[in-house]
């Protein structure tokens, strides 16, 4: 993928984000009208979810605002994006904490089966699935990945 | 795998983040090649070389993977 895709894919994500970002403030600025104006039915939690909506609406809207108007600040971030330490860290770190929560899932079924096996054994069943299914996923990559090639190429 | 980026970048006198800009990688990665850290893509192991006007074995050392391969 050449430099000007890259930057171009970048900004369609960045594009998404606005749209996301800002469909969170609009919500969060009706929501807010509606506790002005004391609506009945909002809850008594509405106030937090108003503004947890409007402070990470708003944050990410300024911060993809930024990313899309500033030519140099998207250049930056599309290196960012597409830097390959960068993704080889990501690839990295995205393992490692599969084992970390495959861990950390073990210690909390052996936790819960000293109270309730049933739900246990229903956690270790979840476990043993995941690792199933990322067995399956790497060897569907490596399908994937070989695919149209010949395992055994012989030259006279 | 060792290289000579350090040496052309001082002989050419531009920095990391000058060279990183050109070949469009952070200056982080630009360090790791350099220091031997990370071995460079082949798409940018191409990029850094027609950046110096230079082939890929001009500025990467293969001789430790020649070792390797058995004929």
């Amino acid at each position: 993928m050449n430099n000007h895709k890259k930057e171009l894919n970048f900004k369609k994500g960045v594009i998404a984000q606005l749209v996301l970002s800002s469909i969170y403030l609009v919500l969060g600025i009706v929501l807010f009208i509606l506790f002005l104006i004391k609506i009945d039915g909002l809850g008594s939690d509405s106030l937090g979810w108003t503004m947890s909506l409007l402070i990470v609406g708003l944050i990410a809207f300024i911060i993809s605002l930024i990313t899309f108007k500033n030519k140099s600040v998207l250049r930056k971030r599309t290196i960012k994006h597409y830097d390959e330490t960068r993704r080889d860290i990501q690839l990295k770190s995205s393992s490692y904490s599969y084992y970390f929560v495959m861990f950390f899932l073990f210690l909390i079924t052996v936790l819960i089966g000293q109270r309730n096996n049933e739900f246990a054994a229903m956690l270790l069943l979840v476990i043993l699935l995941t690792l199933v299914v990322n067995l399956f996923i790497k060897y569907a990559l490596t399908r994937i990945y070989t695919k149209g090639g010949n395992s055994d190429e012989t030259s006279e | 795998m060792k290289n000579k980026i350090a040496e052309l970048r001082k002989e050419k006198k531009i920095s990391q983040t000058e060279l990183a800009d050109a070949v469009f990688v952070t200056r982080q990665t630009i360090t790791s090649i350099e220091i031997d850290k990370y071995t460079a893509s082949l798409e940018l192991a191409y990029k850094i070389a027609k950046y110096f006007g230079k082939t890929i074995e001009d500025i990467f050392d293969f001789s430790e993977l020649e070792d390797n391969i058995n004929e």
